[in-house]
């Protein structure tokens, strides 16, 4: 029986301006096992940042958790929206840490690799001496040579950075690392070795991943269990041969059906429209009008998610 | 001159030879020269109707080659032919006629579209400028026509919207009808869909080949995503470090690359199939940053775990593997 590390209970994010309201999370349910690599795919727009984080409760003005609930499962239980900005400041990092999206301009430009990486680790009660060594160990379980230490983020490439950022995330041990769009600007090769190396932590320390990418063909490769998102809310989720193989919901079905890949003479074929505006109230399935086997009810009332299979679970009124 | 591996009989574009020096001075004090050969002595050549893929990894040249070959950059060395014509020492008039048939699709469909006017207006200056007599009712309509072709229908509601209307997919396709308002025989697509969604891009994609289907004209098409390249182009040419260093037909580059780097690059490409997983190792290249500066020796030999005393001494020769696939390495002398 897989153990639950982070729970995530019908969370609801919303940022607001003075003229309107965007939900960009709709009520969400989540669970990241111990040693699992998640994957939560979606669109631009879908909320899979917002939604990642929460797991933080990095969500700001404007933007504003207004309900739900996310339970992390360390040594103790932890309900983190609940946490006092003391007890938060130890969760993030220790627990959960983070590789940003555009993290390679994450870096503070003048100062020394070596400091940032150390700075993290003090701010989190290290001596100064350990972090001092701790900071070769990390560079090398990223991938890098730890003479690079002594340079400043502009001396290193995207690649090289982003490994910096990697060594980061982990510098105070979290058991939870979320990676959100970490390889996008990189190149293939770059990326793949990027992954090589995070697969390997999940092997040799025991961690949990969280992918958020809008790169399906990178999921297939690297995750245990995938969640499609659209407009805020989960459509369809499972383990991820499940999601490739065996698809139910029209929009992960046609997702798929619109990504090339190599050796595949298969004739590639968009969405039709665009998401819905958030800001406006949602009648029916936000999917529905961009979906070729809709029909009446889907435009009037929201399908739940509903389990389908081994934990496989599609939010669509053609299974309901 | 090894030429002949690169020119087809019925050849639009073709490269001989050209080389893109840029040089940047680095340090406050000490002036210290970098040179960088962003383009170092390639040959290439795209056929009539042909789409030519061209990959490689950010910094490799791609763009610049794009612009080389747009004559929207001065060369080093070698020449660029558009019909037999050297683009390079073209007279005024002779300009004006090849900026006609060429055109570029931009990456940016945010950045490459002018917020402050209306469609009809970006789509119909390039037509109106090489057409100076055209009557105000025939632009309306080639405009309408031209939107009807990359799938912006009804046309008529899109004429008078601004930029700040439209999705990421409407601006690309948008961008792509001012490319092709003037039946360009030749295109430039530089990563035309990077910046759209998933569920976008395959139209877009299909636009681009439905377009050299109706218009006939040729296009490089420059992308960094070797799926998406496979699926529009009918050859792939692998860029590193200003060097072409391998070139066939896509299927045949995709199942079977022969250089070292192109051999990384398809292997890590993820097939979005959990049953073809790659596996865990970590492709093997060897680490560092490097820049071509023009030294006579292989562009992958700082990098490719097969690395002989040659490659650095002279740089390997384009050579034929059978079936039109050409390699540029000396593993297959």
């Amino acid at each position: 029986m897989p153990e639950p590390l982070l729970e995530v209970k019908n969370i609801q994010v919303e940022y607001r301006s003075k003229d309107r309201v965007v939900k960009a999370v709709r009520g969400v349910n989540l669970r990241i096992n111990k040693r699992e690599i998640i994957g939560i795919v979606g669109e631009s727009g879908c909320g899979k940042s917002t939604l990642a984080m929460t797991f933080l409760k990095l969500v700001d003005i404007p933007g504003k958790i207004t309900s739900g609930e996310i339970i992390y499962h360390g040594k103790t239980d932890i309900d983190v929206l609940k946490l006092k900005p003391s007890a938060l400041r130890k969760y993030r990092w220790k627990e959960v840490s983070m590789i940003f999206q555009g993290s390679m301009n994450a870096l503070n430009p003048v100062t020394r690799i070596e400091e940032q990486i150390m700075d993290t680790m003090i701010e989190h009660g290290y001596e100064q001496e350990t972090a001092m060594k701790r900071v070769d160990e990390l560079l090398r379980i990223a991938g890098l040579n730890p003479s690079v230490k002594r340079s400043f983020p502009h001396e290193l490439s995207g690649g090289m950075k982003q490994r910096v950022n990697i060594a980061i995330s982990l510098a105070c041990e979290p058991s939870l690392v979320i990676a959100d769009e970490a390889t996008t600007a990189l190149d293939v090769v770059v990326q793949r070795q990027i992954m090589a190396r995070l697969l390997k932590l999940r092997d040799e320390l025991g961690i949990s991943l969280v992918f958020i990418t809008h790169d399906i063909s990178l999921v297939a490769n690297i995750a245990d269990r995938v969640y499609v998102m659209y407009a805020g809310k989960i459509v369809e989720n499972g383990p991820v041969k499940e999601i490739f193989h065996n698809p139910k919901h029209p929009y992960t079905i046609a997702l798929l059906n619109s990504i090339p890949s190599i050796n595949r003479d298969k004739k590639i074929k968009g969405i039709p429209g665009t998401p819905p505006d958030l800001s406006k109230p949602i009648n029916g399935c936000p999917f529905a009008p961009r979906c070729s086997k809709a029909f009446d009810k889907c435009h009037e009332i929201e399908p739940d998610l509903i389990s389908i299979g081994q934990d496989h679970e599609v939010s669509c009124h053609l299974y309901g | 001159m090894p030429l002949i591996w690169v020119i087809r009989m019925d050849s639009i574009v073709e490269l001989r030879n050209v080389t893109k020096i840029f040089t940047n001075t680095q340090g406050i004090i000490k002036r210290k020269k970098r040179t960088v050969y962003a383009l170092h002595d390639v040959n290439l050549s795209i056929g009539e109707k042909e789409i030519l893929g061209l990959i490689g990894e950010s910094g490799s040249g791609k763009t610049t080659l794009g612009l080389a070959v747009l004559k929207l950059l001065d060369l080093e060395g070698g020449e660029i032919l558009f019909r037999g014509k050297d683009i390079l020492n073209m007279k005024k008039k002779e300009t004006f006629r090849f900026r006609e048939k060429t055109e570029m699709i931009f990456q940016d469909p945010y950045g490459s579209l002018n917020p402050v006017q209306s469609v009809y207006k970006i789509i119909s200056t390039p037509y109106k400028v090489f057409n100076k007599n055209a009557k105000e009712r025939d632009v309306i309509e080639r405009v309408i026509d031209t939107l009807e072709m990359v799938g912006l229908n009804p046309p008529e509601q899109y004429l008078a919207k601004y930029p700040n209307q439209l999705s990421g997919g409407q601006r690309q396709r948008v961008g792509i009808a001012r490319a092709i308002i003037t039946n360009p025989e030749f295109l430039v697509a530089d990563e035309p869909v990077s910046m759209l969604d998933v569920s976008l891009r395959a139209d877009v994609l299909n636009i681009l080949l439905e377009l050299r289907e109706k218009l006939g004209s040729s296009m490089l098409f420059i992308s960094h995503d070797i799926a998406v390249t496979q699926y529009v182009s009918d050859r792939i040419a692998v860029m590193h470090l200003g060097q072409i260093v391998e070139i066939a037909e896509s299927t045949e580059l995709v199942n079977n690359p022969l250089h070292p780097y192109t051999q990384t690059l398809i292997s890590s490409i993820p097939i979005p199939d959990p049953e073809r997983r790659w596996d865990t190792s970590e492709p093997k290249v060897l680490a560092g940053e490097y820049v071509n500066e023009g030294k006579d020796e292989c562009s992958f030999a700082n990098k490719c775990p097969f690395v002989m005393d040659k490659c650095r001494r002279s740089r390997p020769k384009m050579i034929e593997k059978g079936n039109k696939h050409y390699v540029a390495c000396y593993l297959y002398e």
